[in-house]
């Protein structure tokens, strides 16, 4: 069965999806290189020799020469991107989740690097002695802006799943589960993947900030904005309503973001798996890994496993994960009868 | 929490989706406490309107099985095991009845002078 397996999730592709790889892992970071040349270049006449280049509690304590700290920004600008960007996507190439997240920290680690270059450059121009530069907080928060916009375009120019991609072209095998479903019956499953853990510390993260705000009052705002938003990343991954129907899984965020489908056209064969979040995925909550698995994992035990048609497998922990297998693949049985021969293959 | 209709059946679909949800109280699957899924997820896995889920868990609410709350969606209620197999024997009455050509008065009749007795 993994013969045949292997020679259709093999996905070429296409001249278009190569540019675009390209243009995430390479163009970018060279392009944001570029950038930092030309900024550098321009502000050359109005900026210190030497100049700030680290900041520590009392101010700019590390200098270097201009030329050098041009050269070793671009430098860092493009290999940071360039490197990152490669190497994930050369382990994470088959699955496309794991994909556009490679595209995003290459773009978005770049664009960080960039930026706090040019914003260094930036507070010290006018300034004769690097010594009078500002604090430098203020660049820090831009750039984290700037890398997360960049980290979107990046995902967003890496292609993802190539559209009927991962439509399954074979029958769903014979031995795998199924429930009964009679002529004119409909069914559905419901439940959660969830995970306690992840709550308490999203609770334990607000008290330790609130905690923290006590002794740090000034910037406190960028404080709180960030641990908001990383308590509500962790609420948001906490929880996963799961429904197995006529869309295929859903698989959605009790805060409505994010969410995964997978239709029944996609559903190659639907199992029951034994996960363990450290030893197969590095940890818990939206996780991948290079065996093309990837989904929401949330506690170890049981959990649903959906084989795609490109191979790679959706896995959820749901709890009485065999109701939900069966029930998928049922309703992709019946899904393929309805689209025809042809479907079949 | 496995939710089965039958389309071509003579019971309406909300009785059937409510009936569901008392199986899986019976069974232990859904303790008081627990929520039941959002009805807009019912409805589309099922692809039946949202009205129709809604209704299923009216007549929950109405016999005691599960409690209704704002912002917190279905919850199960406490007593909902009593609750839930009173609602199943009630359905399975008004099945009897409607067959045997009671009206709704009669049926109620017979319900309001088993209870006084």
């Amino acid at each position: 069965m993994n013969q045949s397996v292997n020679t259709t999730e093999r996905q070429a592709f296409s001249g278009a999806e190569r540019l675009r790889v390209g243009l995430a892992v390479i163009g970018l970071p060279v392009l944001l290189g570029g950038v930092v040349l030309a900024v550098g270049l321009a502000w050359r006449d109005q900026l210190p020799d030497p100049i700030g280049i680290h900041w520590g509690t009392r101010g700019v304590d590390g200098f270097s020469s201009f030329t050098t700290d041009l050269w070793v920004s671009i430098g860092m600008t493009v290999i940071s991107g360039l490197l990152l960007g490669i190497i994930l996507v050369a382990a994470a190439m088959r699955t496309p989740y794991l994909r556009k997240g490679a595209g995003a920290m290459a773009g978005g680690l770049s664009a960080f690097v960039a930026v706090t270059s040019i914003g260094g450059w930036w507070i010290q121009r006018g300034l004769t002695d690097a010594r009078d530069a500002p604090d430098v907080g203020g660049v820090i928060v831009v750039a984290l802006i700037v890398g997360l916009a960049f980290g979107l375009l990046g995902a967003w120019v890496m292609p993802g799943q190539t559209p009927g991609g991962a439509v399954a072209r074979e029958a769903i095998p014979t031995d795998a589960p199924r429930v009964a479903l009679s002529q004119g019956q409909r069914a559905a499953w419901l439940g959660w993947a969830r995970s306690t853990t992840l709550v308490y510390v999203a609770a334990a993260t607000v008290v330790l900030a609130v905690g923290f705000l006590f002794l740090i009052p000034r910037d406190a705002w960028t404080v709180l904005v960030v641990v908001g938003l990383v308590a509500l990343l962790l609420l948001g991954f906490s929880a996963f309503r799961v429904s197995v129907g006529a869309k295929g899984l859903v698989t959605r965020s009790i805060i409505g973001w994010p969410r995964f489908t997978v239709p029944l056209s996609e559903v190659a064969e639907a199992s029951v798996v034994d996960v363990s979040p450290m030893r197969d995925f590095g940890g818990w909550g939206l996780r991948g890994n290079f065996k093309g698995q990837f989904g929401v994992v949330l506690r170890s035990g049981e959990a649903l496993e959906v084989r795609r048609g490109d191979g790679s497998k959706f896995v959820v922990t749901v709890d009485r994960p065999e109701e939900a297998a069966a029930l998928l693949n049922t309703l992709a049985d019946a899904d393929r009868t309805r689209s025809g021969p042809a479907a079949r293959g | 929490m496995f939710i089965r209709i039958d389309t071509t059946s003579s019971a309406p679909i909300f009785t059937q989706i409510a009936a569901s949800v008392r199986r899986a109280i019976a069974e232990g699957e859904l303790a008081s406490g627990d929520r039941l899924p959002a009805a807009r997820d019912v409805a589309e896995s099922l692809d039946v309107n949202i009205h129709t889920v809604l209704r299923g868990y009216q007549e929950l609410r109405d016999e005691g099985s599960i409690e209704l709350r704002r912002g917190r969606g279905a919850v199960v209620s406490a007593n909902a095991r009593g609750a839930a197999g009173a609602g199943a024997a009630l359905a399975a009455y008004i099945e009897a009845a409607r067959r045997a050509g009671l009206s709704g008065e009669e049926a109620a009749d017979l319900v309001r002078k088993g209870m006084q007795s």
